[in-house]
């Protein structure tokens, strides 16, 4: 049952309860006129064909005992009376029997009716189904006047009476409801429909407004009409929306203050700390002059400082992009040459250390600066976490290209991407780490608790390559080692070579 | 169906019943029913020329034929029976001529007597304020219910409207007081 109901929708049942319904009604009050007017016609023929038999019979005269011949004489005279139809005519007295018919002896009267008309001193009737035909059976006793009774002479007559008339009314009368209904129940179709419109359309205006909810809209109401169950809800969703849309603004508003405030804290630290990397240049050219132990001492302050002005410059790049404030300066630019003066500029020429596999003539639009650090991160990675050679390689693959790391030349306009791998020879990088190496500051050794990095690198690298439209993935190499991938969509830029 | 008693399935039964009750009939027979009364059919001859014996029908009930009587009316002298205002003396031939049993016409509409066909000595019949005693010279004891009655309508009758109350007295007792 609830899966019949599940797969028929709110509409078919609607309009379908309503059809059941008119269908009800209709055919209730159909069959109780009917069985009032079929009693109607049948009482009527009844009443007249007992009344008039008995007027038409009263009008005998016979003498004691009765004669055949003047007796069927009568008879006959009385069958051409009938009313409302003709009737055949028997008459029964002692053993003689007489009728208007072919035969002497009725076969439909029963004898119950005999046995009645015999033993009751009135007229009575019955109706009779035979053969298919319904016959009305009228019998009423002769009586002769003795003083101030009356007696009976032993006489009864007997009236049959097609009701094949009244059949034909009865039958009219069903199949003229039947045929009344089938237009009924179309025409109780269409306020059927109106009626589950109406209380569909709220439904869908519902349906609409949760899912704008859902795709982030969340001033999204509901116009309330009426004062129904259906209104209510619409009430309720909108109560609902407008706690909803402020639990979401606070929460927003608390995001962003806490964004804001690692922003002006890095800012706040800048200028301090500009200061002091200018104290500890001048520290470090004098370190040589101090005391040994004081010279470590004031290298370490030199070595940290300059970490912390590395971590406050992240923590600000962070910054831009969480306020979205950093922006995409595209150039067309030779991919390869880009690649080769970061790597050059950082002074990562060694052929031991540095693998490189840059065809020439790749060009793209990309901010050189973005893709410098987006590099420049991820080879530095290598360096420092994995292990020597460090191989990397570019190509460009057409979208919906096979498998990654098959790589296909093309020319083809637009549906094409720049793909980057930095790949180290280290022991790559565990599973469990695998899903969290973008996250800020995540530490992929718990034990070691610091490190070269600031930890935001691969942070700001995924941020970088994402403002270029591009994904940035890491994943352990068929030899082992990680391997980082970066995919930039090539928008408008071309291969030539 | 755990449930069979859904509003659908409500509705369903109903429609149902309403669809059976519409197309299930036409003219349907029905019992017995009795409407109104006999009909009062003219007899003859009158009243004043007749004798009124009860006889049987063949299934038993006591059905009245009349016989006509009176000379004026009858030249031919068959006549037994003069007008029912000529006196009382009279019911005794009534009664001898019904145990002397349905003429052949009689018989031929299928009508019997129960009672002996002779009797052997005289009938007396005493009348007093509606009640007749009639005494019989034959035992009234083994008279079957039918006969008795046969006797009891016929007297009732004879000069009269066969209201009377009678009492059939015979040689070997009395029978209970009787209408016909």
């Amino acid at each position: 049952m609830s899966r019949w109901k599940a797969r028929i929708g709110l509409r078919t049942r609607l309009v379908l309860a309503f059809l059941l319904v008119a269908a009800v009604s209709a055919g209730t009050t159909a069959a109780l006129t009917y069985r009032k007017a079929r009693t109607t016609i049948l009482e009527q023929a009844q009443d007249t064909a007992v009344s008039s038999f008995r007027d038409r019979v009263q009008e005998l005269s016979t003498p004691l005992p009765v004669q055949r011949e003047p007796l069927q004489n009568q008879v006959l005279r009385l069958a051409g009376q009938g009313k409302p139809h003709p009737w055949v005519v028997f008459a029964e007295y002692g053993s003689l029997r007489v009728s208007s018919g072919a035969r002497p002896v009725s076969t439909v009267i029963t004898p119950e009716l005999r046995r009645a008309a015999l033993a009751n001193p009135g007229g009575s009737f019955q109706r009779v189904v035979k053969g298919g035909d319904p016959w009305l059976t009228i019998a009423v006793p002769a009586v002769f006047r003795a003083g101030k009774t009356t007696r009976p002479t032993g006489l009864v007559l007997y009236a049959v009476m097609p009701l094949i008339d009244e059949e034909a009314n009865v039958r009219a009368m069903v199949t003229a409801a039947r045929d009344g209904a089938v237009p009924g129940l179309a025409v109780a179709l269409v306020p059927a429909l109106l009626a589950a419109r109406s209380v569909l359309r709220p439904v869908r205006d519902l349906r609409k407004a949760a899912r704008s909810m859902g795709n982030g809209r969340l001033d999204t109401r509901i116009q309330v009409k009426g004062s129904d169950e259906l209104a209510d809800l619409a009430r309720t969703f909108n109560e609902s929306a407008v706690e909803l849309e402020g639990t979401v603004g606070e929460l927003r508003e608390a995001e962003a203050r806490a964004r804001r405030f690692a922003s002006d804290v890095s800012h706040e630290l800048r200028t301090p700390l500009a200061g002091m990397l200018a104290v500890t240049e001048v520290l470090d050219e004098d370190a040589a002059h101090l005391a040994p132990d004081t010279a470590a001492a004031v290298r370490l302050i030199s070595a940290e400082t300059g970490k912390l002005a590395v971590l406050v410059e992240d923590l600000m790049e962070i910054s831009r992009f969480d306020a979205r404030a950093a922006e995409l300066n595209p150039d067309e630019v030779d991919v390869a040459q880009t690649i080769r003066k970061t790597l050059t500029s950082r002074h990562w020429t060694d052929p031991a250390q540095l693998v490189t596999d840059l065809p020439d003539g790749i060009r793209a639009r990309l901010d050189p600066r973005r893709f410098d650090i987006v590099i420049a991160n991820l080879v530095g990675n290598a360096l420092r976490h994995g292990s020597a050679p460090v191989v990397v390689r570019l190509r460009t693959e057409t979208y919906g290209d096979g498998a990654p790391g098959t790589p296909r030349a093309t020319g083809v306009n637009g549906a094409a991407r720049l793909v980057t791998e930095v790949a180290d020879s280290g022991p790559g990088i565990p599973e469990d780490v695998l899903p969290h190496i973008f996250e800020r500051f995540y530490k992929a050794d718990a034990a070691r608790t610091r490190s070269a990095g600031s930890g935001l690198g691969l942070a700001i690298t995924l941020e970088n390559v994402r403002l270029h439209g591009g994904t940035v993935r890491a994943a352990n190499g068929p030899r082992g080692g990680a391997v980082f991938t970066v995919e930039i969509p090539l928008m408008g830029g071309e291969t030539t070579g | 169906m755990k449930r069979p008693s859904t509003a659908v399935g409500r509705a369903v039964a109903a429609c149902v019943t309403a669809a059976a009750l519409l197309t299930g009939c036409g003219v349907q027979q029905t019992d017995v029913i009795e409407a109104g009364g006999p009909a009062t059919i003219g007899v003859f001859p009158a009243p004043e020329n007749r004798m009124v014996l009860f006889f049987l029908s063949p299934q038993g009930r006591p059905t009245p034929v009349m016989r006509r009587v009176g000379t004026n009316l009858d030249p031919k002298g068959g006549a037994d029976y003069p007008p029912a205002g000529a006196g009382p003396v009279d019911r005794g031939k009534v009664v001898a001529a019904l145990f002397a049993g349905p003429w052949a016409n009689e018989r031929e509409a299928g009508l019997h007597t129960e009672l002996p066909p002779q009797l052997n000595g005289p009938v007396g019949i005493t009348a007093t304020s509606g009640k007749l005693i009639l005494r019989l010279p034959l035992a009234v004891r083994p008279l079957k219910a039918a006969a008795v009655r046969q006797v009891v309508c016929t007297v009732a009758f004879a000069g009269g409207d066969g209201g009377a109350e009678v009492t059939i007295m015979g040689p070997d007792g009395t029978l209970p007081a009787a209408h016909c």
